[in-house]
């Protein structure tokens, strides 16, 4: 009886935890549902999971890195550069930020020598006129 | 008696301990991505394209070393290859340059900024898009004595001694200009460059040139199409 009472004591401890505020557990699980699409190759969905996150939660370095990865997959290089520089500024010392930043930066120098990434390509030549 | 509470109080202390480590387990996974390298042109790809001649910088090749390209037209060449690679890989229409069209000049600053002369061409062809520039091709013997070590049969000592390495250098360089057909304007410049050495003095010299241009394929296309590369990044869960 007693290790029955103690088990739910624990138990309603841990649940009580995890159910602080609706706010609390939804960024958790825009986040965890965002990671899972990421995994499946899902980067429109991904990125949006995370954006929500983001919204509910700006100060998280960890999905402030899943939201660059997110921008890069999609290609928006000049919004991955942000939300990577923001991540850097929340939590300096994380090495997979770091690493992911690295990678991110050796893509972007790459992307902009032999073809520009996106946000300034030469512009088109003039239509001409179909006859 | 007391092993009922010493069980619960382990128990206790076990999810708590599962409670407490709940975030440190999050972590994180490597995702696969494909990263966008977009074209250095913003073109539909359904454009309309002509290549022009080309100016050959040099007729510097060392003719002892590259006796089978003495009469090779390196422009002609290169002009086929580029439109084979563009007519198979993107969905640009190539429209074939007049074979009287001839260059003003054979100085690449003056020729681009010549904007009549490719209005005109632009006219003649109905291209949208015409492309020229400068090509180079060299082959250099690259042999030369390197320093070995070398250990006796005799006293197994360790001598160093002087070889020789026979090897034939091969360089490609390409500036590609891009001109707006209806203006004349200069749209681009693009430098590529490719070098490969062959480990034989006689090595052939147009294998080498074709070696240099499928190696430079990605980069040309590159101009104009979409494309792709595989990148690891690490993401929180």
């Amino acid at each position: 009886m007693l290790v029955l009472a103690t088990l739910a004591g624990a138990l309603g401890t841990v649940s009580g935890c995890s159910s602080s505020s609706a706010t609390d557990t939804d960024w958790k699980a825009q986040k965890a549902y965002g990671a899972t699409m990421a995994k499946k190759g899902f980067w429109r969905e991904a990125l949006f999971r995370f954006q929500k996150a983001a919204q509910q939660k700006p100060d998280d370095a960890e999905i402030q890195n899943n939201l660059a990865v997110g921008y890069e997959a999609t290609g928006e290089t000049a919004r991955a550069l942000a939300a990577y520089r923001r991540a850097i500024e929340l939590s300096p010392n994380d090495a997979n930020i770091r690493r992911n930043y690295a990678r991110f930066a050796e893509y972007y120098t790459a992307a902009q020598r032999t073809g520009a990434p996106a946000e300034a390509p030469t512009p088109a030549p003039t239509p001409r006129p179909t006859p | 008696m007391t092993a009922r509470p010493r069980l619960a109080g382990t128990l206790a202390a076990g999810l708590a301990l599962a409670a407490a480590a709940g975030p440190l387990l999050a972590g994180s996974f490597e995702a696969k991505l494909r990263l966008p390298i977009r074209p250095k042109l913003a073109v539909t790809g359904r454009e309309r394209i002509s290549i022009a001649p080309f100016i050959v910088a040099s007729r510097t090749t060392d003719k002892k070393e590259a006796t089978r390209i003495q009469d090779f037209d390196l422009d002609a060449e290169f002009r086929r290859h580029l439109g084979k690679l563009l007519g198979k890989r993107t969905k640009m229409t190539l429209v074939t340059m007049p074979a009287d069209v001839k260059l003003p000049t054979s100085v690449l600053k003056d020729l681009t900024e010549n904007s009549e002369f490719w209005r005109a061409v632009g006219a003649r062809t109905g291209a949208d898009l015409l492309l020229t520039g400068v090509v180079d091709f060299k082959v250099e013997n690259k042999s030369g004595y390197r320093t070995e070590e070398y250990v006796s049969p005799i006293d197994r000592r360790t001598y160093y001694r002087q070889i020789l390495v026979e090897s034939t250098g091969f360089t490609f360089d390409v500036s590609i200009v891009a001109l707006d057909g209806r203006t004349g304007a200069k749209l681009f410049t693009e430098n590529f460059r490719d070098a490969k050495e062959k480990p034989k003095r006689a090595a052939d010299e147009m294998v080498g040139l074709f070696e240099n241009l499928f190696s430079l394929e990605s980069q040309l296309l590159g101009l104009f199409v979409v494309r792709d590369r595989e990148a690891n990044r690490y993401v929180f869960d």
